[in-house]
């Protein structure tokens, strides 16, 4: 079966910035977070998907076809959401629905329509008349009615009210139940993370890490709340200690050999939050070579 | 035919809100013929370079003259200019030969309606220009100054994919610009006496079929050339915006 997406060996620099992908599938049904810092790639990363930034080496396959082929209707399977709507400021909702709905034989008006209803988003408006919240849900809308195999979302939720992210994410798991939508989303929201990822790709200095099942990941970090401080520095497998008795692990099996070892206590112990680990990965450059 | 087909749809959703600046057309179309009529006198008798520079002037503004200004070319970051209405139109499924020739069909259109209204205009209020040529050769006038203006004029839709604006390019462009009048200085008013418009009509005049078919191939050639490099623009630019 063709995969919707193929990434292997890219490469591309931009001036002093260098990007680089090894390997990664992105398989059919599956919800992929992005991850990285501000200006670490991920809009870049995502461009070049959509052949708008040409890498220097490797390949980039859409749904069995290369982006920089002749044959460049592969981008009728994809939708893409970049983080601003540009170009758009002229047109009203309406017209701009007009223009999707010709270019995509997907087009899904039903989903449209109840996509803006739910999200009270005006179409007789020009979009410059809008606030940047209302173009958000404007962009995404339009970017869901498409109704694609693959949607790349490039931080759709910011400037977006609550109760509009949670009505969006609604949706898109709403979307995701036919089993046939693939979806790489790019979020500095760990929420909306936790509630839609199936996989975490972490991006660092222009490193690409590779798939990361997003709940082995979190069970692969533990939490050890010790009733006393520790008479080392470093226990295997730990990777920050805070308050002095506070244990964050990325082995839990090794810190907790050590711990039963030696006789230290244990109070409590948790999993830790996606978001302080996603914190780890990011500042402290944890998992970043797994 | 397929993809003159589907340019020419995109052209048309373009226009649903670029037509209310067609009006801008008018005052226009008029300041310029006014002035013309009232210099053509001294411009046929003693070749007024002005009336060249303004006519080139005028044909080079109503090109863009049709478009909001979120469509237009414009500043995209520290040095990317392009369209911005281009790269939101990229990011979408259309062949990249539909939308270099839908991006010809606005300013072509904007250029056919001022270039033969103010010719019209011109040829109507002046008497002097209506003894210069007659009705039918005036046809083909308007034919030479139609292909002039489409070759000429293709560089701004060819140029909407966008460039890099490097430290002097705009330096370097002002400096094509005036270079470009200099030379036309030199070939129309020092080498052959007679200014640029007067030499056409003396064309439209003595060869007027022979006239419109050397303009449509050379402005044919022309058009292919800015569709080419429009091509050639998208396949070189990274769209980071």
């Amino acid at each position: 079966m063709t995969l919707p997406l193929t990434i292997r060996n890219v490469e591309k620099s931009i001036d002093d910035f260098k990007l680089k992908i090894n390997e990664l599938s992105f398989e059919e049904g599956t919800i992929t977070a992005v991850i990285g810092t501000n200006g670490a790639g991920k809009s870049t990363f995502f461009k070049m998907m959509m052949n708008l930034v040409k890498q220097d080496s490797g390949d980039i396959d859409v749904f069995g076809k290369s982006v920089n082929g002749e044959d460049e209707s592969w981008k009728q399977l994809v939708a893409y959401q970049a983080q601003t709507l540009i170009g758009c400021d002229p047109f009203t909702g309406e017209q701009l629905r007009k223009l999707m709905a010709e270019l995509y034989p997907s087009w899904d008006e039903q989903l449209f329509r109840r996509f803006c209803e739910k999200l009270r988003i005006p179409l007789n408006k020009k979009v410059h008349k809008l606030s940047p919240g209302v173009r958000t849900k404007l962009n995404l809308a339009l970017n869901i009615g498409k109704n694609t195999s693959l949607l790349i979302l490039d931080e759709p939720t910011a400037a977006m009210d609550i109760p509009s992210r949670n009505d969006f994410l609604q949706f898109l798991l709403e979307l995701m139940e036919s089993g046939d939508k693939t979806i790489l989303i790019a979020s500095h929201q760990a929420d909306d993370i936790k509630k839609l990822a199936d996989y975490l790709v972490f991006i660092q200095n222009g490193e690409v890490t590779k798939m990361l099942e997003k709940d082995s990941l979190i069970f692969s970090y533990r939490l050890f709340w010790l009733k006393e401080e520790p008479p080392v520095s470093r226990i295997p497998g730990e990777i920050k200690r805070t308050y002095k008795k506070v244990i964050l692990s990325n082995q839990p099996d090794k810190t907790l050999d050590y711990l039963t070892t030696h006789n230290l206590a244990i109070a409590d112990e948790q999993i830790p939050t996606l978001e302080d680990i996603i914190h780890e990965v990011l500042m402290e450059g944890e998992m970043i070579n797994v | 035919m397929e993809t003159l087909r589907k340019a020419f749809w995109l052209a048309r959703f373009e226009f649903n809100v670029s037509k209310i600046h067609y009006l801008i057309l008018i005052p226009m179309i008029g300041i310029y013929a006014v002035f013309f009529n009232l210099t053509m006198d001294t411009y046929l008798e003693d070749n007024l370079f002005l009336v060249d520079i303004l006519l080139i002037v005028y044909l080079y503004t109503i090109s863009f003259m049709g478009k909001p200004k979120g469509l237009q070319y414009q500043k995209m970051d520290a040095s990317f200019y392009a369209s911005p209405y281009f790269t939101m139109l990229n990011q979408l499924p259309i062949k990249h030969k539909v939308l270099a020739a839908s991006r010809f069909f606005s300013p072509y259109f904007a250029v056919f309606l001022g270039m033969v209204l103010v010719l019209i205009s011109t040829y109507i209020l002046s008497t002097e220009l209506r003894e210069a040529i007659a009705p039918l050769p005036f046809i083909s006038l308007i034919f030479i100054w139609l292909c002039i203006s489409f070759s000429l004029g293709g560089q701004f839709p060819a140029s909407e994919p966008g460039h890099q604006i490097k430290r002097f390019t705009l330096f370097w462009s002002y400096v094509i610009i005036f270079l470009f009048f200099i030379l036309l200085y030199l070939i129309f008013q020092l080498w052959l006496g007679i200014g640029l418009f007067n030499w056409t009509i003396t064309l439209a005049n003595e060869y007027p079929i022979l006239s419109i078919i050397v303009s449509i191939l050379g402005s044919g050639l022309m058009m292919f050339y800015w569709f080419r490099y429009s091509l050639k623009q998208i396949q070189k630019n990274d769209y980071l915006q």
